[in-house]
């Protein structure tokens, strides 16, 4: 099924008119926002346009489609595949993934069960992340990440949206299938928010290649730790490290002979050193190599690209694609 | 001549109550085939999570009759990507049973009401399930515990039922 007939499948029958026009587009879209009583709003080249309710883009608000409660609640139902409760422990999150490999944010009642998050009813908005995977997105700094044979730990540093999730996808794709005449290695990804992968009900629908095992939906440090014990693999990938675990499992992986391969929010290495646990990792010299992204503003494009002692190195800019 | 012809009129009016016999044990079996499946989809719902669709593609592929021909006809429709929704898809394909494997139109009615609930969470659906389950489940008790007496009726009216008849023309 190509790319079109797919996203279109994610609407039912009577609301399909609607999202011809954006399906042949799909390719200039990042996002599409629903929500009720409001109109629909694209974002495509980096601009907003509304969307008519026969599919034309406008910009102005007038004539644009505005869903109800009822279009809303239908549609929720259909991606769902009208098995809402398979969807439970996403929709907690406040997202779904969808065929395609396209995320859908979350907006609405949230019903708790002893102060936690156990279901989402009433669904009143929806940000739906079209995504794209560009391959070939690594291939100008593969070559930078390899030292003799080996390769090196990798952290990819950039504020959201600046396509960090694409470049590590494509890292992945690239060091699992071989690249730069490296042959390929196995890799383990954890995917705590299928984000890297975008698994729909276990089915990934990024290509991640040949030789890759994917924990989804997993928290990272376990996800680690389960990958080191069942999945011998030579590299683990995970994306948006943090908190004083994801330190920790990295740090033990590490121990263990793996190579990282991570992400991490923020604008550059010396605002990274200041913060208590990723701080300790980079003092430690556990990365030995370190890619900074340009921004939202140009997202997928390496500013530069660090060496073990934070020095630049000589590097092609590589041009992704959409943020993540 | 007469006499074969009454007994061939005999044999023939036992052959009808022997059918219809046959019928109440059928509709019995469709109806422990959709038990069947809600079991099996409480089951999918606790421990994989699977989809409707993908329950019902595997629920059709082990089930003959009723059962079979309607999980597998929503499995396909839905894996078509028609984009119709599933309330009307199960409506839909639940009328095609009629005139079909012994069931009735209140068992059909018992079993179009399990897609009345579109937004539903595990809890929800599950609840849902049991309770097309527990319906059925009560009928096919009640029909099981009357199927011994009315399959004798059924059998000893075909015959007695021939018999007059034969007594009379003779």
């Amino acid at each position: 099924m190509d790319q079109e007939q797919e996203f279109l499948g994610l609407f039912p029958d009577t609301m399909r008119p609607g999202f011809r026009n954006v399906a042949a587009r799909l390719k200039q879209i990042q996002e599409i926002r629903l929500r009720v009583g409001r109109p629909v709003i694209i974002y495509a080249h980096g601009r907003e346009y509304f969307l008519s309710g026969d599919g034309e883009f406008l910009y102005q608000a007038d004539r644009a489609l505005c869903p109800d409660k009822f279009y809303m609640d239908r549609l929720f139902a259909h991606l769902c595949g009208y098995s809402v409760y398979a969807y439970e422990d996403e929709i907690r999150q406040g997202f779904l993934t969808v065929a395609g490999g396209h995320r859908i944010g979350l907006g609405g009642e949230v019903v708790c069960r002893e102060h936690e998050p156990v279901s989402m009813k009433n669904v009143n908005a929806m940000n739906i992340r079209i995504a794209h995977q560009i391959k070939g997105a690594a291939h100008g700094v593969m070559p930078q990440l390899f030292q003799r044979e080996e390769f090196l730990n990798t952290l990819i540093i950039s504020p959201p949206g600046s396509g960090k999730t694409t470049l590590l996808r494509d890292m992945i794709r690239c060091l699992s299938d071989g690249c730069c005449g490296h042959a390929g290695m196995t890799v383990g990804v954890v995917d705590e928010r299928s984000e890297i992968g975008g698994s729909c009900l276990g089915v990934l629908q990024n290509d991640l290649g040949m030789r890759t095992d994917l924990l989804d939906a997993c928290p990272k440090a376990e996800g680690m730790f389960l990958l080191l014990r069942s999945m011998n693999p030579r590299v683990i990938a995970v994306d948006e490290i943090g908190g004083k675990e994801d330190a920790e499992a990295i740090g033990q992986a590490s121990r263990c002979g793996c190579k990282i391969i991570a992400t991490v929010h923020g604008n550059d290495v010396r605002q990274l050193l200041e913060r208590k646990y990723i701080g300790t990792l980079l003092a430690d010299g556990l990365f030995e190599r370190y890619i900074l992204l340009k921004g939202s503003s140009r997202p997928g494009v390496i500013s530069e690209v660090l060496d073990k002692s934070f020095a630049p190195m000589d590097g092609a800019v590589s041009e992704g694609g959409s943020g993540g | 001549m007469k006499w074969v012809g009454a007994l061939l009129l005999t044999l023939g009016t036992t052959g009808l109550g022997v059918f219809y016999k046959r019928a109440g044990y059928e509709r019995i079996r469709q109806l422990e085939r959709m038990i069947w499946f809600f079991y099996y989809l409480e089951s999918e719902i606790v421990y994989h999570k699977a989809e409707l669709v993908w329950i019902c593609r595997h629920g059709g592929e082990r089930q003959a009759g009723a059962a079979g021909q309607l999980l597998s006809a929503v499995a396909r429709r839905m894996e078509n990507g028609e984009g119709a929704v599933f309330e009307r898809i199960w409506r839909e394909e639940s009328e095609a049973l009629h005139g079909k494997y012994s069931l009735r139109d209140e068992d059909i009615a018992d079993i179009r009401e399990f897609a009345a609930q579109e937004f539903a969470d595990s809890r929800m659906q599950l609840v849902q399930a049991a309770f097309c389950r527990e319906k059925l489940e009560e009928k096919r008790k009640r029909l099981s515990e009357e199927a011994v007496s009315k399959s004798r009726i059924y059998v000893c009216m075909g015959a007695m039922g021939g018999l007059v008849i034969s007594i009379v023309l003779l």
